[in-house]
């Protein structure tokens, strides 16, 4: 190793030099035209000319959910992610902690959602060292909205519902790439939103105990996940009250849908051949 | 999609809206207010691009603000005046997409004006954005006169709603309803229960069994309609 | 035809990761359409004896991509007077990819490394923009699709298993995208870490036709 020794000394380094922080970002590399048409067109152009399954970026056919119900504030969420018609990945976690009480959903362009909520909770983190107070989900959502906004025109697809506890109670809000804004205690997001909502605006009200809240979160999910082949993989849910986030347990959509779990293909045995044997 | 109309009667100006934040296909949000008191005396109801409505209506609120902090007063022309001239420069740079209407009270006297994202600014007596403007005006032409009272003001939104009702393509229904005088701002919710149901076939003098079938239903109509009440 | 700055390099990549070892591959062939332009070109990258990447899709994007990373690990070890660990590693790696949101890298990474803190073995899969996931196991570039099932079958729900059944596991994987994948062949590299210890370097043939 080499001696680093003689840099000793206090050390001054502003957050925007460290490398590859995540509140790094304000400056992108441009390609020589416009982004949204350059990428429209690099996206969808495989080499052959023919055209292809966006192999840029994973794209979420997504269902989240959110509600506020008396007690606090819920959200669900299912774990596919796709490209095109391939499932990149089964598993992805769909809710990302902003705060100790705040989380945010993903839906829409995976790394958009990844990196720009990831940014809101470095961002959230400082606005509270510098207000000596826990950030609101009013203050959180208008931040994300706030960044979204300028990149707004540049192709981010974002899609993402901001839930929390504050000093006010429970919050809920809609954020998504245009920029947009709202406050609401019922929302859904992506492609598998409408079968979503038909079991969510059948079952909600305000006065749902939590077990209540978790089963009906659970349930538009997996009926969401049955109807929209873009959504799949695990039903993830949590709720946030006084007391913080509680995650629950996440639920196979398998299991939801036979009552009972997978059952492994000959544990332990190979499934190919095996020549060593 | 979204629809926002207005008009100014004897010392009041009332802006009204429809409830929806919509999304392509879907209801976001049932009971959004569109129309944003912009400062003491002055009303903003915008229809538009989604991030920009908010954006702008922050702009306007502060910046009239301040206007009024460095001028010691702020009367509605100038207050849309400025806004035009700002719609206006950033038309070039990043445009607001948005379309107002401006209503303000200038101690007894009301106004209204009418401003579109390329900035064209009209001082009017009644406005609409929206493909609502197609189905209302003329019943503004017909309806409005100079002088309405306050009394008659929610009575005309009715009406006007009621037509968005049975005619627009997105049956709106539920319309948030502002009203500016010199008392200050009201609100109120206003929701269309019936509509002319013009064209509707009279009633066959011998009804057939099917015709039976469909009266059963509508005599089933008005209870559903008391519980949506 | 008009300009593109992307080409595909095509390539495929594997990793499996196991309580106490991990496993990344990848062929070594690099070919543009139907035309092979080179046999011998690796597609793992070492940055210190606990962090390898495997990249597949366009080959100058890579190298780029590989300096790129190479001076912010220089960067970081400089400031922070450590080491680089594999989850800040991970984390540098997804926001260089998304620093290129708008003109992006045209790669498709996975990540293998060994936890020095508590000597666990993470693979970090992503895509071109960055969006990162933790998996246990991982593939990437053309021969994804074929690929992973075979992974999924053999590994998915399943106890771990040992380094030597992974092995027979990824070369058989990589066996389906060899003989059904047009970008894929060559030669296999097998990298394999195990917490403290130097990484074993192997070469398989692969199908050169």
């Amino acid at each position: 190793m080499i001696d680093l020794s003689i840099l000793s000394g206090p050390r001054n380094v502003k957050p925007s030099q460290l490398p590859g922080s995540i509140s790094r970002g304000a400056v992108f590399p441009l390609p020589g035209c416009k982004p949204v048409e350059f990428l429209e067109k690099q996206a969808y152009t495989s080499f052959d000319g023919k055209k292809a399954a966006a192999p840029l970026q994973h794209l979420h056919g997504t269902t989240t959910l959110g509600f506020v119900y008396q007690g606090g504030v819920l959200i669900a969420v299912d774990s596919r992610s796709t490209r095109g018609a391939f499932v990149g990945s089964q598993e992805v976690k769909k809710i990302i902690n902003i705060s100790p009480s705040i989380v945010g959903t993903m839906a829409g362009g995976a790394a958009d959602c990844q990196f720009w909520e990831s940014n809101l909770a470095v961002q959230c983190r400082l606005m509270q060292l510098r207000e000596r107070e826990e950030v609101s989900v009013a203050a959180a959502s208008k931040l994300l909205a706030n960044t979204l906004y300028k990149y707004r025109s540049m192709g981010l697809s974002v899609g993402t519902m901001i839930a929390g506890w504050d000093k006010l109670g429970p919050a809920l809000f809609y954020v998504d790439n245009e920029g947009r804004r709202l406050k609401g205690n019922v929302f859904s997001v992506g492609s598998g939103s409408t079968y979503a909502y038909g079991i969510l605006d059948r079952g909600y009200r305000y006065d749902l105990t939590k077990e209540e809240a978790i089963e009906l979160g659970r349930r538009a999910i997996y009926h969401a996940t049955h109807r929209d082949a873009g959504s799949g993989g695990i039903v993830n849910c949590v709720t946030i009250d006084e007391a913080g986030a509680e995650w629950h347990d996440p639920v196979d959509c398998y299991d939801l849908h036979y009552g009972s779990p997978e059952a492994p293909v000959d544990a332990g045995q190979s499934v190919l051949a095996n020549p060593a044997e | 999609m979204d629809s926002v109309f207005g008009f100014q009667g004897e010392g009041y100006v009332c802006l009204a809206g429809d409830a929806r934040a919509i999304n392509s296909i879907f209801v976001l949000k049932q009971h959004h207010d569109k129309i944003v008191q912009v400062s003491d005396r002055m009303l903003l109801a915008m229809v538009g691009e989604a991030g920009d409505t908010e954006q702008l209506s922050e702009f306007v609120k502060v910046n009239l603000r301040l206007l009024e902090l460095r001028l010691g007063h702020l009367s509605t022309h100038m207050a849309a005046n400025w806004l035009r001239t700002k719609m206006a420069e950033s038309l070039r740079k990043s445009p607001y997409q948005v379309n107002c209407l401006l209503a303000g009270m200038d101690a007894e006297t009301p106004a209204l004006y009418h401003l579109d994202f390329y900035g064209t600014l009209a001082k009017l007596s009644f406005g609409a954005h929206g493909y609502c403007g197609h189905f209302l005006l003329s019943l503004f032409d017909k309806h409005w006169h100079e002088g309405m009272t306050k009394e008659e003001a929610l009575p005309l939104v009715e009406l006007l709603g009621g037509e968005l009702k049975g005619r627009f393509l997105l049956h709106q229904d539920t319309f948030i309803v502002k009203i500016i005088s010199t008392e200050g701002v009201e609100t109120h919710e206003v929701n269309i229960k019936g509509h002319q149901d013009v064209g509707r076939p009279p009633v066959a003098e011998e009804p057939v069994a099917e015709a039976e079938a469909e009266t059963e239903m509508s005599a089933q109509r008005p209870a559903l309609t008391i519980q949506a009440e | 035809m008009s300009f593109s700055p992307y080409t595909d390099n095509g390539g495929t990549c594997v990793a499996i990761a196991g309580p106490d070892y991990v496993l990344i591959a990848g062929d070594t062939r690099m070919s543009d359409g139907y035309n092979i332009l080179h046999r011998d070109i690796p597609k793992l990258s070492q940055f210190n004896e606990n962090i390898v990447m495997g990249t597949a899709g366009m080959h100058a994007d890579m190298i780029g991509l590989r300096k790129e990373l190479g001076i912010r690990q220089q960067e970081y070890e400089y400031q922070a007077r450590t080491k680089m660990g594999v989850a800040a590693f991970a984390q540098l790696l997804a926001t260089t990819l998304y620093n290129r949101r708008f003109f992006p890298f045209y790669t498709f990474n996975i990540l293998a490394g060994v936890d020095t803190k508590d000597n666990t073995c993470a693979i970090y899969t992503y895509d071109a923009v960055g969006c990162v996931l933790k998996a246990p196991y991982a593939a990437s570039g053309a021969g994804e699709s074929l690929v992973l099932p075979v992974l999924d079958a053999e590994l998915k729900a399943r106890d771990p298993v040992t380094a030597e059944e992974a092995k027979r596991v990824l070369t058989a994987a990589f066996r389906a995208a060899d003989e059904r994948e047009i970008s894929t062949g060559d030669t296999l590299m097998i990298w394999t870490m195990r917490p403290g210890q130097e990484i074993v370097k192997e070469t398989m043939p692969l199908r050169r036709d």
